[in-house]
């Protein structure tokens, strides 16, 4: 089957009888075909624990996010013995990072004090008291 | 990565897999790609193993590189010469980069032949790239001097009898900090011996003496106790003896590398959580943790 025939399938055609009943019958759908109508969606945020008495969620965007006791911070932490600046949250090549800003106390990601790692879901950094888990979806969707 | 006013060694992992590399949804955590784990103090750049993940750092050299426009200078030393441990020397950037000063070390068993060895995996039949094709200023050597000096670095070795074909481990030290790289070696053929004898003793005490109090030890251990007795001979350790040898070292951190082809994330989750509360309120107390691609750890 050519690009040009199969283009014309779409998400519509997967409820038609003619389609779905007899299986000899079914057009093959391209991966363009079907990958057009998916959208991909990838969404991160952090619950910070320790510093409100009840969790705090704070979703991340694209963007770097300094955390640190200092309030011109994007996620401030108003700890003592969280630094100044303590940690940088980028995101790089599709990915999260936390690095750690030469801060007094340092930062860990699951109990190893790190200079720099990416983050995979679940992970929990840790900065003095405070304990903050990442939590990062990533799904396909129809639109 | 900024080397920072401090004078910290970084040390970055960029693949961790034993074997084999192994792309795939149950390996993203702690990473699918075959040794090279890179050590920088100040202007020194050291690099253990040429494994499918000195790719990430070659690209991240010539990223820092072209922001500063400063010739690099790296050192990499081979454990040895194992598909998987220098199979990403092809894919290497900064090799091909005229102003590059890279110096490859290896075992003095292979003598001039640990060239031939890399050139030969870059043979036509093989890789569509020829080694003449680096324009860096390469150096190929073996690792003669008993230690060697790299900046505030001293690097020295002893070679490691338990692998097929042999393999050295590294040891970097600066300002008392100490960083062992020792990797594909089947340490339960010393260690774990049914009959000892006075020559499987002076190994066991030359390898403890190496990697005594040690601040990070980057250790081979690939199998589960189970598995072990399957893959015995094949030169690579056990995970439960590894874990005992760097508690009698006094090591302060253990990051098992290495990690079998089988073993996904949740395996070596389920190994950390079983393994690291134990050790980290034992005495003395160790940090144990399944190495992750992707992570740089100050030292």
């Amino acid at each position: 089957m050519n690009e040009a025939e199969t283009s014309r399938l779409s998400p519509d055609d997967y409820g038609r009888g003619d389609s779905t009943t007899n299986l000899q019958n079914t057009n093959p759908l391209s991966r363009r075909a079907v990958m057009k109508h998916i959208v991909f969606h990838h969404s991160a945020y952090l619950e910070i624990n320790g510093v409100q008495p009840k969790p705090v969620g704070i979703e991340l965007h694209e963007k770097s996010a300094v955390l640190g006791r200092s309030p011109d911070c994007e996620i401030p932490l108003p700890v003592t013995e969280v630094s100044r600046h303590h940690a940088r949250i980028s995101y790089q090549n599709e990915e999260y990072h936390v690095e750690d800003l030469d801060s007094t106390n340092g930062t860990m990601v699951n109990g190893v004090s790190i200079k720099k790692c990416v983050l995979r879901n679940n992970d929990q950094i840790q900065i003095g008291e405070i304990t903050i888990i990442f939590v990062e979806e990533r799904t396909r969707q129809s639109k | 990565m900024s080397s920072g006013q401090s004078a910290k060694m970084y040390v970055t992992f960029w693949g961790t897999r034993g074997s084999i590399s192994t792309p795939g949804r149950n390996t993203e955590k702690y990473g699918g790609n075959t040794p090279c784990v890179s050590v920088q103090h100040r202007d020194a750049h050291i690099i253990f193993d040429a494994g499918t993940g000195i790719r990430n750092l070659g690209i991240e050299l010539i990223e820092t590189a072209a922001a500063n426009s400063d010739p690099m200078s790296l050192h990499l030393f081979l454990s040895h010469t194992h598909w998987d441990h220098i199979q990403g020397l092809p894919f290497f950037q900064p090799a091909y980069y005229n102003g590059t000063k890279l110096i490859i070390y290896g075992s003095p068993k292979k003598e001039r032949f640990l060239e031939a060895v890399l050139r030969g995996q870059m043979d036509n039949e093989y890789f569509p790239v020829e080694m003449s094709a680096f324009a860096a200023d390469l150096s190929i050597r073996e690792v003669s001097e008993e230690t060697i000096r790299i900046g505030d670095l001293t690097v020295d070795w002893q070679e490691q009898n338990f692998h097929p074909g042999g393999s050295v481990r590294y040891r970097v030290t600066v300002d008392g900090k100490k960083v062992v790289y020792a990797t594909d070696v089947e340490l339960n053929s010393i260690f774990d011996a049914k009959v000892e004898n006075d020559e499987l003793l002076a190994m066991g005490e030359e390898y403890l003496e190496f990697i005594d109090t040690a601040d990070l030890l980057i250790a081979d251990g690939q199998y589960t106790d189970e598995e072990y007795q399957k893959y015995r001979g094949w030169g690579h350790t056990s995970i439960p003896l590894l874990l005992e040898i760097a508690q009698r070292a006094k090591v302060k951190q253990l990051a098992i590398f290495h990690h079998d082809p089988q073993h996904s994330d949740k395996n070596l989750d389920e190994f950390w959580r079983e393994q690291s509360p134990h050790f980290l309120s034992g005495d003395p107390q160790i940090n144990i943790f399944w190495s992750r691609e992707g992570v740089t750890l100050p030292i």
